[in-house]
C-alpha cells in the first residue's frame, strides 16, 4: 500500500513538475509582452473583511496592466489547512496561499512554500518603510517565506454606551486588570441582560491574562512547560472568580457568542482582534478600542498576522505574477484601504503619515494599543496542539467550577507530554 | 363502547401530530422569517420573532458575495448526475441480489453494505490522489463517479424488489422474457416509488454535502451551492444574517422541487402496496 | 459547463443503454436456449448474467471506496503526517498507541451514547407517528409534507439554526421559556446536556425520512388485515402493534441498519454545534479522527487513520451483530 502511495505521489509529483516545465517553456519566450496569466489564492477570510478582500482584488485586476487575474478562492480554515498540503503535493494547490502566520514555519519545513528571500530586490519595494517586528514574522533565520498582508494583536472592545449608563467615564476605559474587575462589575445589570465583560471557555488568547501577571505557558522555544506557576494559578482563580461568583460574564460562553453579544450591545467590554471592527462600525455600535489592560507585570498581546505565501513548485511566469501583486499589497494605497476600512493597524511608515489614517480615531487607537505585542505559542510547530489539547480544555475547565490549582497540574501534564512528544 | 375508544385513541393522534408539527414547522419560519430582518435584529435581545422591519439586505448581499447562479448550475449537474447514474447502477445491482442466484451473493452484499461504513473523512485523502492520477479531479466526472454506486440505494432497492411478487416475473420468464427485459419492463416500473424515494434521497444528499465537493473541487468555479454557501460560516465569525438568508436559498430550490414533485411522489409512495 | 454536464449525462445514458443490449448479446448462448434448459447449465449463466447486472456498481464501489480504503489502511500502519514527507513503516505502532489514547476511549464512549439514544428515538418517533397517519387523508398528506421538511434541509443549515434558537444570550427558546419562568442552561455549552441536544436536533432532522420510508411499508400492509383486526375488535394501538408492524418489519430493519450506520459516523451537526466540547463531552470518533489528522499538530495522518480502520471494524461488527439478532435475517434474504 506503501508503495502504492509513493506511486501515486511520483506520479503526482512527475506531472507537476512536467506541467511545470513546460508552462515554463512557453512563457519563457513570452517575456514582457504580458501574456494573460491567471493565479488563484486560497484564503480562509470568511469575515466581513473578507468582503474588503475582494473587492480590492478585483479592482486590482481591472487595474493591473500585465494582464493578471487573481481568483481568489474563500474556504474555512480547517478544509483549507486540510486540502492544502495534498493538492501542493500534487501540484493542483493554488499559485498562493494566504493563511495565518502561525503556520508559516510547518509550511516551510514541509516544503509547501517557496523561499522569496529575492522579492525586496526584485519587485524594488522598500523593506525599510515597514516595521521590522511584523517583516521578522515571515523570515525564518534569513530566508523570507511570506509578505506580510496584516497585522493584529488582540485588543480590549468596550460599548461607550454601556460605560455611561455606568456612571463610568467612556472615554477612560481601564488599563488595569483591578480597574477592569471594576469596570466589568459596574456594568453588568443581569436585569437588562447586560454583562461586564466576556470571558469565553474557547477563547485561544488567555496567555494575555497570564503574562500580565508574570506567567507564561511555554518558553519561546517551545522545550520549556511554563505553565505550573503560582501566577498563572492566581490569575485563572482570579478570572474564574469573576465569572462564577461575580457572575459579570454569562456562563458557558463561546468566543462566537461574545462577538455576538458584543454587537447587539450586550457586552460592556470583551478582549478581540481587529477583526471585528468592520462588523461593529456597520452596526453602529458606540465602541472604544483600547490596549489589552496591564497586571502586576505589565501588559502584552499575542501578536499575529497573514501573510501571503508563494506555493511550491510555482514557475518563473505565475512567481513574477504573485511578486506583481504582492507588491501591490503593499503599496500605501492597498495597505492605506485595508486598514481604514477594516481597523487594522497600520505597520507601514509611510502610511502612517497619511492625513486621512491620523484622522481615522478607531485606527488610531488600535495603533496606539499595537505597542505591547509579544510573540506567543502559536507560531510553534506544536503551536495548534498546545491550544486544542492544552489551553481550550483547562480554560473549559476552570471556567465551569473545576479546582483552578488541579486543572492547571493535569493541562500542564498534557503539556509535558505534548513538549516530549515534537 | 367501541367508539369511545376509538375516537379517544383518534384524539392523542390529533394531539400528537400537531404538536409535531408545529414543533418542524415553528423553527423552519422562524428561519424564513429571520433571513428578512437587518443584521441588528437578528441578534437583538429580547429576540422576536419576526423581523420590525422587513429587508432583504441579506439576500443582495449573499447574491453579490457569491455567484448563486453558477454554483446552483454545478449543484444541479453534480446531484443531478449522480441521481440519475446512482439509480441506474443501484437498480440494476438490487435487481440482481433480490431475483438472481449465484455463488458469493451474501458475501458481495455484505461487501457492498460495508462501504456505508467507512466516513468521508478518513478517505479523502486517499481518493483526492486516486482523482488526480486518474486525471478527473476538478471536473464534474471527479464529483460524480465516486458517488455513482452506493450501498445505502442498493441496500434499499433489494429489500424494496424482494417484496415484489415473484409470480410476476416467472410468469414473464414463461413468456420467454430475458432477465434485462423483466428488469427494465416489470421491476423498474413497479419499483417506481422505491426509486422516487431514492433518488430524492441522493439528490438531497449530494445537494447538502459540505466537505465532500470542496475536497475533490479546486476552484471556486466548480464548488457547489452547499459549499459556496459555507464561505459565510467561518471559523472568526459567523455573519449570521447573510447566513440565515443563505441558508434559505440553498433549500429553496429543493423545497420548490419537492413539493412541485409531491403529487407524483406521495402517489407514488400510496401505490407501494404490492406485498402478497 | 451546463453543457458538459448535459454530454456527460448523455454518454453514461448511452454507456448503460448499450450495457443493457449487451446483456442479452454476450449471453447469445442462453438466449438459443428454451426455457426448459438443463438445471445446472442455466444456473452457470444466470450467474454469469448477474455478475453482469452487478458489475457497474462493484467497479464504482471498488474503485472509489475500497481502493482509498485500502490507502486509509496502510497509511494506518505508517508514520506519516499530512505533508507526506518522512514517511516510514510503523507497524502497529499506531494502534497501540490508540487503545493506550484516553480520548480514544472517550470518544468511543460518546459515539455510541449518542447511537444508542438516537437511532431508538428517530425510529420509534417515526413508528408513533406512523401509527397515527395510516390513512391517506389530505391532512395526514400535508403531515408527510411537513415532516419531510426538516430533511431536506442541510445538516449545517439545521445546526447553525438550532444553535442561533437555543443560545442563551439571543436565542428565542430561552428567552419564551425564561417569559415563563423556567431558566434553562446554555445546552450546548453545558457538559451533561450539549449531547442530549446534539441527539434531538439529529432526530428532528431526521425523523421524516424514516417516517416516509415506513409509512410507504405501512399503506403497503394489506387492507384485509386491517379490516380482519376490526372485526376482532382491536383498538388502534392493537391494530398497529398486531397488524401495522409486523407488516413492516423488514423495513423498520432497514431503517434501524441504516440509521445506526449512520450514527456512529456521526460528524457535521458536531463539528458546527460544539466542536466536541464543552470538555470533549461531545467528540466522537470521526471528530477525534478530523481533529487528529487535519486540525491539530502534528497532523498525525497515520494516527488518524488507524482510528478510522477501528472504527470500521466496530461498525461493521456493531451492524452485523444486529442484522444477525435483532433483525433476522436482513433485507438482503428473501
Amino acid at each position: 500500500m506503501k508503495k502504492k502511495l509513493m506511486c501515486a505521489l511520483v506520479a503526482a509529483s512527475m506531472a507537476a513538475s512536467m506541467a511545470a516545465s513546460a508552462f515554463g517553456g512557453m512563457t519563457g519566450f513570452a517575456g514582457e509582452s504580458a501574456e494573460p496569466i491567471t493565479l488563484s489564492v486560497w484564503a480562509p477570510f470568511t469575515g466581513s473583511d473578507g468582503d474588503v478582500l475582494r473587492e480590492i482584488i478585483s479592482n486590482y485586476n481591472e487595474t493591473n496592466t500585465d494582464n493578471i487575474t487573481v481568483e481568489i478562492d474563500i474556504m474555512d480554515n480547517a478544509t483549507l489547512q486540510s486540502k492544502l498540503p495534498t493538492a501542493v503535493s500534487t501540484g493542483t494547490g493554488p499559485s498562493f496561499v494566504l493563511v495565518g502566520i502561525e503556520y508559516l514555519e510547518q509550511y516551510a519545513q514541509n516544503g509547501l512554500i517557496e523561499d522569496i528571500s529575492d522579492f525586496w530586490e526584485t519587485t524594488g519595494v522598500d523593506k525599510s518603510n515597514y516595521y521590522e517586528n511584523v517583516l521578522a514574522k515571515s523570515y525564518i533565520g534569513e530566508t523570507l517565506y511570506g509578505v506580510p498582508m496584516q497585522y493584529n494583536l488582540q485588543y480590549l472592545y468596550y460599548n461607550k454606551d454601556i460605560f455611561a449608563d455606568a456612571g463610568l467615564d467612556p472615554e477612560a476605559p481601564p488599563t488595569t486588570m483591578d480597574e477592569l474587575k471594576e469596570a466589568a462589575v459596574a456594568c453588568t445589570d443581569s436585569s437588562k441582560h447586560i454583562y461586564g465583560i466576556g470571558l469565553p471557555y474557547d477563547y485561544g488568547y488567555y496567555c494575555e491574562y497570564l503574562w500580565a501577571n508574570g506567567g507564561d505557558v511555554i518558553n519561546e522555544e517551545g522545550t520549556e512547560n511554563l505553565l505550573n506557576s503560582q501566577e498563572n494559578i492566581d490569575t485563572l482563580t482570579w478570572i474564574q472568580d469573576l465569572v462564577l461568583n461575580e457572575g459579570v460574564s454569562s456562563q458557558g460562553l463561546t468566543a462566537a457568542d461574545a462577538d455576538t453579544m458584543f454587537q447587539s450591545g450586550q457586552l460592556a467590554m470583551y478582549t478581540s482582534g481587529p477583526w471585528n471592527i468592520n462588523g461593529l462600525t456597520q452596526l453602529g455600535v458606540n465602541y472604544g478600542i483600547t490596549a489589552i489592560p496591564a497586571g502586576s507585570a505589565g501588559a502584552f498581546s499575542p501578536e499575529g498576522g497573514c501573510s501571503y505565501m508563494l506555493t511550491k513548485g510555482a514557475d518563473e511566469a505565475t512567481k513574477a505574477a504573485v511578486y506583481n501583486f504582492m507588491a501591490f499589497w503593499l503599496s500605501d494605497a492597498t495597505l492605506k484601504e485595508w486598514s481604514n476600512r477594516n481597523g487594522f493597524p497600520v505597520w507601514s511608515y509611510s502610511v502612517l503619515e497619511d492625513e486621512e489614517i491620523k484622522a481615522n480615531e478607531i485606527l488610531s487607537s488600535v495603533s496606539k494599543a499595537s505597542e505591547i505585542g509579544r510573540d506567543w505559542h502559536l507560531g510553534l510547530a506544536i503551536g495548534s496542539q498546545v491550544d486544542n489539547d492544552v489551553m481550550v480544555p483547562m480554560m473549559e475547565k476552570i471556567l465551569s467550577g473545576s479546582d483552578v490549582a488541579e486543572s492547571v497540574q493535569e493541562a500542564s501534564d498534557i503539556l509535558d507530554g505534548v513538549i516530549a512528544g515534537q | 363502547m367501541k367508539k369511545r375508544r376509538v375516537s379517544g385513541f383518534d384524539l392523542v393522534g390529533y394531539i400528537v401530530l400537531t404538536v409535531m408539527m408545529l414543533l418542524v414547522v415553528l423553527p423552519l419560519l422562524w428561519l424564513l422569517a429571520s433571513s428578512f430582518k437587518s443584521d441588528a435584529d437578528v441578534i437583538k435581545w429580547p429576540p422576536k420573532f419576526f423581523p420590525e422591519q422587513w429587508v432583504a439586505l441579506q439576500y443582495q448581499y449573499v447574491v453579490k458575495t457569491i455567484p448563486v447562479l453558477k454554483m446552483l448550475g454545478n449543484t444541479i449537474a453534480f446531484a443531478g448526475g449522480v441521481t440519475v447514474i446512482s439509480l441506474v447502477v443501484d437498480s440494476m445491482a438490487a435487481y440482481a441480489f433480490s431475483r438472481m442466484q449465484f455463488r458469493g451473493r451474501k458475501v458481495l452484499f455484505g461487501i457492498i453494505l460495508l462501504t456505508m461504513m467507512i466516513p468521508f473523512q478518513v478517505i479523502m485523502i486517499p481518493l483526492y490522489l486516486e482523482e488526480f492520477s486518474l486525471k478527473i479531479l476538478n471536473t464534474y466526472a471527479g464529483l460524480i463517479l465516486p458517488r455513482a454506486a452506493s450501498a445505502y440505494g442498493i441496500y434499499m432497492l433489494t429489500s424494496f424488489f424482494t417484496g415484489i411478487p415473484k409470480s410476476l416475473d416467472e410468469a414473464a420468464r414463461i413468456d420467454g422474457m430475458k432477465e434485462w427485459q423483466i428488469y427494465t419492463r416489470i421491476i423498474t416500473p413497479l419499483a417506481k416509488p422505491a426509486l422516487v424515494t431514492l433518488g430524492i434521497y441522493h439528490f438531497m444528499n449530494n445537494w447538502n454535502d459540505l466537505l465532500y465537493p470542496m475536497m475533490l473541487t479546486s476552484s471556486s468555479d466548480m464548488r457547489t451551492l452547499s459549499a459556496g454557501l459555507a464561505i459565510l460560516v467561518g471559523t472568526n465569525s459567523i455573519k449570521f444574517g447573510p447566513t440565515l438568508a443563505a441558508t434559505v436559498i440553498s433549500i429553496a430550490p429543493l423545497l420548490i422541487l419537492f413539493l412541485f414533485g409531491q403529487r407524483f411522489f406521495m402517489e407514488g409512495i400510496a401505490t407501494s402496496g404490492m406485498k402478497e | 459547463m451546463g453543457t458538459q454536464a448535459n454530454v456527460l449525462q448523455g454518454l453514461l445514458f448511452t454507456c448503460h443503454d448499450l450495457y443493457i443490449q449487451a446483456i442479452p448479446m454476450i449471453m447469445g448462448e442462453f438466449d438459443m436456449k428454451s426455457m426448459g434448459v438443463k438445471k445446472k447449465k442455466s444456473g452457470l449463466q444466470n450467474q454469469k448474467l448477474a455478475y453482469l447486472f452487478l458489475a457497474p456498481a462493484l467497479l464504482i464501489l471498488t474503485v472509489f471506496v475500497f481502493v482509498p480504503l485500502f490507502g486509509a489502511v496502510g497509511i494506518s500502519l505508517m508514520n506519516i503526517d499530512i505533508y507526506m514527507n518522512d514517511i516510514s513503516f510503523a507497524g502497529l505502532t499506531n494502534y497501540i498507541r490508540m487503545f493506550q489514547d484516553s480520548r480514544v476511549h472517550n470518544a468511543t464512549f460518546n459515539t455510541f451514547y449518542f447511537a444508542v439514544l438516537e437511532v431508538p428515538l428517530q425510529v420509534l418517533l417515526a413508528l408513533l407517528l406512523v401509527m397515527f397517519m395510516t390513512k391517506n387523508t389530505r391532512f395526514h398528506k400535508l403531515l408527510r409534507t411537513t415532516f419531510y421538511l426538516p430533511y431536506v434541509c442541510s445538516m449545517t443549515a439545521v445546526s447553525i439554526m438550532w444553535s442561533m434558537l437555543l443560545n442563551q444570550n439571543y436565542g428565542m427558546l430561552p428567552y419564551l421559556l425564561g417569559r415563563l419562568g423556567i431558566q434553562m442552561p446554555n445546552l450546548l455549552t453545558n457538559t451533561t446536556w450539549a449531547m442530549p441536544t446534539v441527539i434531538l436536533v439529529t432526530v428532528w432532522k431526521g425523523f421524516g425520512y424514516t417516517l416516509t420510508v415506513l409509512s410507504a411499508a405501512a399503506l403497503g400492509v394489506s387492507n384485509s388485515l386491517y379490516e380482519a383486526a376490526e372485526l376482532d375488535g382491536a383498538t388502534g394501538i392493537q391494530k398497529f402493534l398486531y397488524v401495522t408492524v409486523p407488516g413492516i418489519r423488514e423495513t423498520i430493519g432497514f431503517c434501524t441498519v441504516t440509521t445506526l450506520i449512520m450514527a456512529l459516523q456521526v460528524f457535521d451537526q458536531i463539528y458546527v454545534m460544539t466542536s466536541g466540547g464543552p470538555q470533549y463531552k461531545t467528540e466522537t470518533l470521526v471528530g477525534y479522527i478530523y481533529n487528529r489528522g487535519f486540525q491539530t499538530a502534528p497532523y498525525d495522518l497515520g494516527y488518524a487513520s488507524s482510528i478510522a480502520v477501528y472504527l470500521f471494524l466496530m461498525i461493521a461488527v456493531v451492524t452485523f451483530l444486529l442484522r444477525r439478532y435483532a433483525f433476522g435475517q436482513g433485507g438482503d434474504e428473501e
